[in-house]
């Protein structure tokens, strides 16, 4: 199980490493410079190449990548260029808010998916293509759009809910759940319904297999058959699609910030895409893709821990 | 399992995957026929929209801003008096060329990865999919985030590109599991001994076979693009203003939320029944023959009435002597089967009339050739049928209770307790992920109600029963650790953990060595003596039953053609087909000359619903003649009433008078008057 | 292409191979120096249970497996490690019959045009290769319109026989076949081996054939090969090999094979459980075994005869009564 663990950490460092470089490169090899995209189109040369090392954009590749890397191996994720303030302190601060909508919708749809699963492969026959065919077309809605509807539903119209503005949990529990309650509903549906597909594909699966079938042949309990030794085989599946949605579910959590006023990353990275502030944007990359193959991290060793053949890999 | 249903599988798996008349039986499903269609309609609508767009998609109106469907804007306006119709179906066009980009780009790159990794072997393939397994890690929205923070989210294509390159890890990962599934396929090493090269293999061989799961991904892929562009616009990233997107509008939408609430609808709805029919096209493409024929509505086991309700008995059972002698009954048989007729559902029988009885301490062997049915009638004592399969009529009387048509809660007590199961692979029907220990001892404290630590040493005395040298080893090893012959002697020792008094095994040794085959029939027979416990045994080989059976029963196209005491069956054969089928064997007596040829039957065995309507071997049947084409019954040979071997043959006594004249005339005088 | 000579069709000698069966596993020692000799026209057995290697022998001589010693001639020609194109050029001369006949046959692929391939390699012109696959098709007992359809339209047993005639196209000088009959219905079984005892009879090719099935190859072949984790045990003709076994596997897998008359198989299970020890209940068989390449006879664990000698001192094989057996004690 160690050896197990080593080798994860060491492909989750390479990710976020590879994450790094990877959009390093795309902002700089991208067509044009930041020089020119801050100054406009009536800049000359001349102003642009000014800007532009004024930034530090003149310098070599490999420098300025050796010295950024350098910089975050010690935590400093420098600082932004429109403002000054330190990059890191500021996504620290809102990384709880993506963050925590992320963690909460996938622990949503995990529960709601695998009941959903376990519904359809119980009931064969009508219930199981209900739920196929709500899942098929739930899991194609975009996040926003369901967001923006859910906002004229509930919050317009019924005036249950705020339709925008955060509350921390610090400041008030029952404030800060109201005000991520839309947000984790609409990023929840589609990814329940990918979870309800997989778990019922995996449950009707397991059932299939022929240790079930020789248990059942001793006599065996269906409540049993289902909800331990099916269900046992079926989470391998479950958990692992639960480790690609999470990766979803923080893409999607990023780009519905705007709409719900939510001051996480996705409005800094929002903001520091408008502004061309790319170290700041380079910042977000290196955060999100810290957060989101630690949590991969842990949902591998969860999958170990459920199935001991997968730990010689 | 069952014959028939392994045979559909069998005939399924090998049907070629791609193309060749399958694609569009996919697509009549409901969910395909939406799917492509709507994004047909689509794209044409896109193509020639300038031929029918009531408006221009930039051409404002600041009068009519922000207004609901009327008769000259059917879709209404946005916040700038723009058409909404116009702008949505203009919106469309870049939609799906931009998505259909990213799919493109991903396969392109992910194909060939898959192909070179799948026939290059180890080093390519874990280089390949260590880079695939980062490349699934990363954020996509992110790092896209990040290229547009470089180049500005008007260039649609480039993004999609970026989108496409990432995407094309998940792609490979699904592909490469097709792809080296595929290269174990035999046809692949003989066409690498006809010294095909491996691009030609990947092309020609792997490629078709892949066809299917590709349109799959394509359609999935093609659906979640959408979605990451229209979520790119929706911040802000999409196309430059005028020009118009999905996203785009929608985000327009949220900021009039209160002043015009349907502008959220149009834009809306047509992204949403994009992406619903690009996974739609996906899932009618994924539907499998075998999956259609799993979604077919279930018939219900024909109700017989029970006689009398069934309470689960409490059995005494002393924890002590792990294999307690039973006392037979007296002198009624432990099960009675009685008439028993199963069928596929909505189809035809698969078998009829099939009637056995079976003592305590006597070993029953159904036998036959694949399809003939024995299986599937042992798997119904159990009421454990496949879904597709149904008992019609007939009686299962197991100590005179009546089994056919209880429900599956009625029969659980019986299974493990009263009857237990022995399977055919014993390396599978061990669950994988828990140590022998673990299952023999939960089976163990279910049916006795015994502690952790008296189920413990219960089952290694269980183990030891069953003939394993080292039974505390056993118990820590998971499955796949142990070797086929003590895995069956494992799952034996669960089959015994309920003392149940008639153990089902169906093809128990047909996965082992033959050294090892002998084993364990000696530990089977040895356990039928020593406990009295009574067994099916279903085999395809004369030889298995003729080491362990006392009585045979002889199964060809759904029924049973001769049933008699194991001697007289194998060393006497009355029916045609039996003797047809021992003369095929080519185990031979150590001094018994090598033939020349073997004795073959013709033709092929009928499938069920094909069964001819009188005998049904007559048109393989050297010997049939016209009163063959009525149904023949299963009756003794000797004329009713009498004892000795049920045959079904209308020529059976003529046969044997016609061989015994033969044999006379060649001098065998002797054999003659013994067999007549 | 069938040359009658004193150089036999097919050699091999101290032939084997080894592999990983994982990234991190031990590697398996699956043949251990195996040497034996096919004549033209020939028929060959190699018998053996799961691990005996007779499958890896065959692959290596097809070229799917590569040994890591040994020699393999075919036609006095080494093709010990060979290349694609070389395996190309060798269509005429060896050819492969596989055991399952599911996935032996491609679904993409029509009848024809998969018994005719072998041809296209040789550069045989479209119309006469449409010839020789309807020759082929029509010796296994096929009609010729089967070529113009798909193997999934055919059973079991007409897949075989469809791989046999494929094997036959080009007229080679031997054909290695993997198990053909072990898949198939008795019955089936039946035809196919009659098709296979045809074969022989014509002395055309020599036969390499892999089973598992002692009768089988008592009926079909004309000598036989035991094969126990890799390594010859007993070699000589089938009816002697098979009747009279004189290595104790020999022995004790002949005494195994259930007949299917129960008085007869009464007697054997008697002789059976006085020559035999037990196999599958010991120590020994655990599924990571120690692998072949430890001294020592590798039936020694589960030989009633065995003594330190054979613990200690592989045994060479040598002649006893017209055929090799390698053991220590047999007479």
């Amino acid at each position: 199980m160690t050896g197990y663990l080593a080798r994860r950490v060491c492909m989750a460092l390479v990710t976020v490493v590879v994450a790094v470089v990877l959009s390093f490169l795309l902002v700089h090899l991208a067509p044009g410079s930041p020089g020119q995209l801050i100054l406009g189109a009536g800049a000359t040369k001349a102003q642009v190449a000014a800007k532009n090392s004024q930034i530090g954009w003149n310098q070599p590749l490999l420098t300025q990548l050796g010295r950024y890397l350098a910089g975050v191996v010690r935590g400093n994720l420098g600082t932004s260029i429109i403002d000054g303030h330190s990059i890191g302190h500021d996504l620290l601060q809102r990384l709880p808010v993506t963050g925590l909508i992320a963690v909460l919708a996938a622990a949503v749809s995990a529960v709601a998916g695998t009941m959903l699963g376990l519904l359809a492969a119980t009931r064969r026959g009508a219930v199981e293509r209900a739920v196929s065919t709500t899942s098929g077309v739930a899991l194609s809605l975009p996040s926003f759009w369901m967001g923006v509807l859910l906002v004229y539903a509930l919050s317009i119209k019924a005036g249950l809910l705020p339709a925008t503005g955060y509350v921390s949990p610090g400041q008030s529990l029952a404030g800060w759940l109201q005000s991520i309650t839309l947000p984790v509903i609409a990023l929840a549906i589609p990814a329940t319904a990918i979870v309800a597909r997989t778990a019922s594909a995996a449950l009707a699966q397991a059932l299939r297999q022929p240790h079930i079938q020789m248990l059942r042949s001793l006599g065996e309990p269906p409540w049993r058959l289902l909800l331990i030794h099916a269900l046992r085989s079926a989470s391998v599946p479950v958990v692992s699609v639960l480790g690609v949605q999470f990766v979803a579910l923080f893409g999607g959590s990023v780009i519905i910030e705007n709409l719900f006023a939510l001051p996480g990353l996705g409005q800094a990275a929002s903001s520091a895409i408008t502004s061309y502030d790319f170290p700041a944007v380079e910042g977000v990359v290196i955060v999100a893709s810290l957060v989101v193959v630690l949590v991969n991290l842990l949902l591998d060793l969860l999958v170990a821990g459920l199935d001991p053949r997968v730990r010689a890999t | 399992m069952s014959g028939t249903a392994t045979r559909a599988q069998a005939r399924a798996a090998a049907r070629p995957a791609p193309g060749r008349g399958r694609l569009p039986r996919s697509l009549r499903s409901a969910g395909g026929i939406f799917g492509a269609g709507w994004l047909l309609l689509l794209a044409v609508l896109s193509a020639t929209a300038s031929l029918w767009q009531p408006y221009r998609p930039d051409a404002q109106n600041l009068f009519v801003r922000l207004q609901g469907p009327g008769s000259s804007h059917w879709l209404g306006t946005d916040d700038l008096g723009r058409d909404t119709l116009t702008r949505v179906f203009a919106a469309s066009g870049p939609a799906l060329l931009a998505a259909a980009l990213s799919v493109v780009v991903a396969f392109a790159v992910a194909v060939p990865l898959v192909l070179a990794a799948a026939e290059h072997g180890r080093r390519v393939e874990r280089l390949a999919s260590r880079g695939a397994e980062v490349m699934l890690a990363l954020p996509v929205t992110i790092i896209l985030l990040a290229l547009v923070g470089a180049v500005g989210g008007g260039d649609t294509y480039l993004i999609m590109t970026v989108l496409g390159l990432l995407m094309a890890a998940p792609v490979y990962r699904t592909l490469l599991g097709v792809a080296q599934s595929l290269h174990r396929r035999l046809y692949i090493d003989a066409a690498r001994v006809d010294g095909v090269g491996p691009v030609r293999i990947g092309i020609r061989y792997i490629l078709p076979g892949m066809a299917t799961v590709t349109a799959v991904q394509a359609s999935q892929l093609f659906g979640l693009s959408v979605l990451i562009q229209s979520g790119l616009a929706f911040m802000g990233f999409g196309p430059a203003e005028p020009a118009p997107s999905w996203g785009g509008m929608i985000a327009t939408a949220s900021r009039d939320l209160y002043t015009d609430p349907w502008m959220m609808v149009p834009a809306g709805v047509v992204l949403a029944l994009t992406v619903i029919a690009a996974n739609e096209l996906g899932d009618a493409l994924a539907a499998s023959p075998h999956e259609q024929e799993r979604k077919r509505p279930r018939p219900r086991a024909r109700r017989k009435p029970v006689p009398r309700p069934v309470k689960p008995e409490p059995r005494p059972l002393t924890p002590a002597s792990p294999l307690k002698s039973v006392a037979p009954a007296s002198g009624a048989p432990l099960l009675e089967v009685t008439d028993l007729s199963l069928g596929l559902a909505a189809g035809p029988p698969v078998v009829t009339s099939l009637t056995l009885r079976l003592a305590a301490g006597r070993v029953l062997g159904l036998v036959g050739e694949s399809g003939c049915g024995k299986t599937l009638s042992a798997l119904a004592v159990l009421g454990l049928l496949p879904p597709e399969v149904s008992l019609s009529s007939g009686s299962i009387r197991f100590e005179g209770r009546e089994l056919a048509g209880m429900s599956e809660r009625q029969l659980r007590p019986l299974r493990g307790r009263g009857i237990a199961m022995i399977p055919q692979d014993p390396m599978v029907a061990l669950d994988p992920l828990f140590t022998v220990g673990s299952q023999l001892t939960a089976q163990l404290r279910r049916f006795r109600r015994i502690g952790s630590k008296e189920a413990t040493r219960l089952a290694i005395e269980q183990l030891r029963l069953v003939g394993i040298a080292d039974p505390a080893r056993a118990l820590r090893a998971r499955p796949y650790e142990l070797s086929g012959g003590m895995a069956q002697r494992v799952t034996i020792a669960m089959a015994l953990a309920g003392q149940p008094r008639l153990l089902i095994a169906d093809e128990p040794t047909t996965a082992l060595d033959v050294t090892v085959q002998a084993e364990i029939l000696d530990l089977l027979r040895g356990l039928v003596e020593d406990t009295g416990v009574a067994v099916i045994i279903v085999s395809h080989d004369m030889g298995v039953i003729a080491d362990i059976c006392d009585e045979v029963a002889v199964m060809y196209a759904g029924h049973i053609v001769e049933q008699g005491t194991a001697t007289a069956v194998l060393e006497d054969p009355w029916h045609p087909y039996t003797t047809a089928l021992l003369a095929a064997s080519p185990h031979l007596a150590a001094d018994q000359q090598v033939p020349e040829r073997l004795v073959m039957i013709p033709g092929q065995v009928p499938a069920p619903g094909r069964w001819p309507g009188g005998c049904r071997f007559a048109p393989r049947c050297p010997f049939a003649e016209q009163r063959c084409q009525e149904p023949v019954d299963l009756a003794p040979h000797g004329g009713p009433g009498a004892s000795g071997t049920l045959v079904r043959c209308a020529r059976a006594k003529e046969l044997r008078e016609l061989r015994a004249a033969v044999q006379l005339a060649s001098g065998d005088r002797g054999l003659a008057e013994e067999r007549s | 292409m069938n040359e009658a000579g004193p150089e036999p069709a097919l050699a091999v000698r101290n032939l084997s191979v080894r592999y990983r069966s994982g990234w991190r596993q031990q590697p398996v020692t699956a043949v251990d120096d195996v040497s034996f000799d096919i004549a033209t026209g020939e028929t060959v057995g190699l018998v053996g249970e799961s691990g005996s290697g007779k499958s890896t022998i065959a692959k290596a001589v097809l070229g799917l497996q590569s040994p890591c010693a040994g020699r393999i001639t075919l036609n006095g020609r080494d093709i010990t490690h060979t290349s694609v194109r070389q395996r190309r050029s060798m269509v005429g001369e060896l050819r492969a019959v596989f055991q399952d006949p599911f996935s032996s046959l491609s679904p993409f692929q029509t009848v024809g045009q998969t018994v005719a391939e072998p041809l296209r390699r040789q550069q045989v012109s479209a119309g006469r290769a449409r010839e020789l696959a309807a020759g082929a098709i029509t010796s296994v007992g096929l009609p010729e319109d089967a070529l113009s359809r798909y193997p999934h339209q055919f059973s079991g047993g007409q897949r075989q026989r469809i791989a046999l005639a494929r094997a036959l196209v080009s007229d080679p000088d031997v054909i290695v076949m993997d198990e053909p009959v072990s898949a198939l219905d008795l019955s089936t079984q039946a035809q196919v081996l009659n098709l296979l005892a045809e074969l022989r009879d014509r002395r055309r090719h020599a036969l390499l054939f892999v089973a598992h099935d002692l009768g089988v190859v008592r009926f079909l072949c004309q000598r036989v090969i035991v094969l126990y984790h890799g390594m010859v045990m007993e070699a000589g003709p089938a009816a002697d090999v098979t009747a009279r076994p004189k290595h104790p596997y020999s022995v004790a897998l002949a005494a195994a094979v259930p007949v299917p008359r129960p008085g007869e198989q009464a007697t054997r299970r008697a002789v059976r459980r006085a020559v035999t020890a037990q196999a599958s209940a010991g120590a020994g068989q655990w599924n990571a075994s120690a692998g072949p390449g430890s001294a020592g006879c590798p039936f020694a664990p589960r030989c009633p005869e065995a003594t330190d000698v054979c613990r200690a001192q592989r045994p060479l094989p040598r002649q006893l009564e017209g055929r090799l057996v390698a053991c220590h004690h047999a007479r």
